[in-house]
């Protein structure tokens, strides 16, 4: 029997529930040498930004247990040089493109947003909302649900593309915030975005990254993501895209039970350079021992305990 | 920015331009240890050994198949023949997991990545200085330096006698080998800049080129001197690396980019960098 991994989110047609973590795959090219990308259900970009943004004094990476901690700082090229360098890569890979886009004010998402959608050859926008808002001194926007509203609507009323809002985990109520994005019309939910983290060097007594905090990710935040995913996909009718330490097919298959629609790949791949390619592969084989014929069916199929 | 970036302006003539970055599974099949805490690890990896340069890494895998760890990079020491060998400082999990590792075993890496050392920019004497575990990757170096009839001299420090690693090594291929330690227990008694610098006074030898490995005061110190002497330097850098191919963003290093200063990338634009373009400190 031959499982159906197909879905359909937000109009995004995937061949298979599995795309990779914003940040973690730049546009593609590097593993493209390790997998092939058109078995991957869509490919999502590195954030970008409207300027091109240096990012953070390094070190920006330190390893901690089953994971790591990262203060990259969104270095990015800008839209301008994005569209012209990585854009026609993204699109030449026959998978459905997402665009992870961030501001530090609305008004520099929403010329995102107007920007890329006059370009050919995008699937969706990815709204990282993990991000500071200048405005109101420096709180994330995806920390508050009327600040996440706000975002949601204004960019939604100026591109017909597919918007996925990601959401943080570092809020009290992350369901409100899921409700608060739908509300104001995000087509999918994608999370969690990493989980705010620090470690420091005993030995010098510094903190290990030079910024003094980060975001932790990999496999020591599955069970957060996990349980977030869940709580989102009982509030939310949108579907989710659900992430945090997923290595193999058996991790992305405890999102779908828990309620994700398809699953994106980070920090695993810096170990694994085929864990994308290894992740389909490996849902494959659940069904497959599992009899299931279409991978529709395992969303959110949990049973009671 | 980044995409922008000339793909390496320190690269050597053989830079191939359809390289692929591949995983490979290779045999451990000589470790031995050579100080206290270093090891030195022999591997049978034919296509590795084909494609690699001196001044390029390995980014390999540590902790088995259960646990979740980063990759650890590693320079290429040096390759004889289809074997390609390694020098391991234990500093940690994964390191001692490494240097722990019996004959035999199959280790899972990919590479060889980064750019190396432009052996071209030599001419006919050039110096090559190592300290500590830095010197990991000079002895590649000195061997192509050797094949290309132009030999370098090898200019080493350690804390002390005891540190000091593979000298027969080295002097099978440089020209000359002069060692500095720190407490005098062997050659000049004090730091291997300070040999590097009378060296470079000695008006009687005409070197064009420096290249070095080793802690960042070292080097910093090494380029300062360099650019005192308006001699070409090239510096091996270190960065804590979480992927090793250019995806992540970790590793940057500053540098000057097209007359900016930028966050560049020591695992695809380095290890190897001229110190014309490094800009030290964040
Ligand atoms: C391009 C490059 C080439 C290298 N070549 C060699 C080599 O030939 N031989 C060798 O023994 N080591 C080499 N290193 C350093 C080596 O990668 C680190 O020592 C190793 O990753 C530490 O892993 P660990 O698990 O043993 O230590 P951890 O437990 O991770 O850390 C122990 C200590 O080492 C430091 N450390 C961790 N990772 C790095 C790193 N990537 N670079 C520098 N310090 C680090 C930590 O800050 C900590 O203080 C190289 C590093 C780079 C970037
Ligand atoms: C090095 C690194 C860079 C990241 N950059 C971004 C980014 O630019 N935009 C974004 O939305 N998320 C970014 N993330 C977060 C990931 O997309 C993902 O939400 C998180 O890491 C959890 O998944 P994982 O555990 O599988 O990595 C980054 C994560 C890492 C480790
Ligand atoms: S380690 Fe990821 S970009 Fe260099």
């Amino acid at each position: 029997m031959s499982v159906d991994l197909s879905i359909e989110i937000a109009g995004i047609k995937m061949s298979a529930p599995v795309t990779t973590a914003s940040g973690t795959f730049a546009s593609g090219r590097e593993y493209g040498d390790f997998i092939d990308l058109s078995e991957l259900g869509a490919i999502t970009a590195k954030t970008i930004t409207f300027e091109p943004r240096e990012g953070n004094p390094p070190p920006r990476m330190s390893e901690t247990p089953s994971g790591m901690l990262n203060s990259i700082g969104l270095q990015n090229p800008g839209v301008d040089e994005f569209v012209e360098k990585d854009l026609p890569f993204l699109r030449d890979t026959g998978v459905p493109i997402i665009l992870s886009i961030a501001g530090t004010r609305v008004e520099e998402y929403a010329i995102l947003a107007s920007r890329l959608s006059r370009e050919e050859g995008i699937a969706a926008l990815e709204l990282n909302i993990s991000c500071p808002n200048v405005k109101e001194g420096g709180v994330q926007f995806g920390v508050s649900s009327h600040l996440t509203a706000e975002l949601v609507e204004e960019v939604r009323s100026l591109t017909d593309l597919p918007l996925i809002a990601k959401l943080t985990p570092n809020v009290s109520s992350i369901t409100d915030i899921a409700v608060a994005a739908v509300g104001a019309g995000a087509d999918a939910i994608s999370l969690i975005n990493t989980v705010s983290g620090m470690a420091i060097d005993i030995e010098r007594r510094i903190p290990r990254l030079a910024v003094g905090s980060g975001g932790l990710s990999g496999p020591a935040i599955r069970p957060i993501a996990v349980k977030m995913v869940h709580d989102v996909s009982k509030a939310v009718e949108v579907p989710i895209i659900g992430m945090g330490g997923i290595r193999t097919g058996e991790d992305a298959i405890e999102f779908i039970l828990a309620g994700a629609s398809a699953v994106a790949v980070g920090t695993s791949n810096f170990s694994d350079p085929m864990a994308t390619a290894g992740v389909v592969e490996g849902i494959r084989q659940y069904c497959d021992r599992h009899n299931v014929s279409k991978i529709t069916d395992l969303i959110g199929d949990l049973n009671p305990r | 920015m980044l995409a922008g970036l000339p793909r390496g302006a320190t690269k050597g003539p053989c830079w191939e331009p359809e390289f692929v970055n591949r995983l490979h599974q290779v045999e451990l099949i000589e470790s031995t240890a050579v100080t206290a805490d270093v090891t030195r690890l022999v591997f049978s990896a034919p296509e590795v050994a084909k494609l690699a340069r001196p001044g390029q890494f390995l980014h390999v895998k540590v902790g088995g198949e259960d646990a979740f760890y980063l990759r650890r990079p590693i320079s290429i020491h040096d390759v004889i023949e289809d074997r390609m060998v390694l020098l391991v400082r234990r500093v940690g999990y994964g390191t001692n997991w490494l240097a722990d590792r019996p004959v035999g075993s199959a280790i899972d890496l990919i590479g060889p990545l980064g750019t190396g050392f432009d052996s071209t920019l030599a001419g006919a004497q050039s110096l090559v200085v190592g300290g500590g575990i830095g010197c990991g990757p000079l002895l590649y170096l000195l061997r192509s330096l050797k094949v290309r009839e132009t030999p370098g001299t090898y200019i080493v420090g350690g804390r002390h006698a005891a540190d000091l690693f593979s000298i027969e090594d080295f002097s099978s291929v440089a020209k000359d080998v002069l060692i500095a330690t720190d407490d005098g227990s062997q050659g000049h008694k004090g730091l291997v800049t300070e040999l590097l610098a009378s060296e470079l006074n000695d008006t009687s030898r005409k070197y064009e080129a420096i290249f070095a490995c080793g802690p960042e005061p070292m080097l910093k110190a090494v380029s300062a001197i360099a650019a005192e002497h308006g001699i070409p330097c090239e510096v091996s850098v270190e960065a804590l690396m979480a992927c090793g191919i250019g995806v992540c963003l970790s590793c940057v290093h500053k540098a000057q980019v097209d007359g900016s200063t930028e966050y560049v990338r020591v695992c695809k634009e380095g290890p190897v960098f001229n110190t014309r373009s490094l800009v030290w400190g964040n």
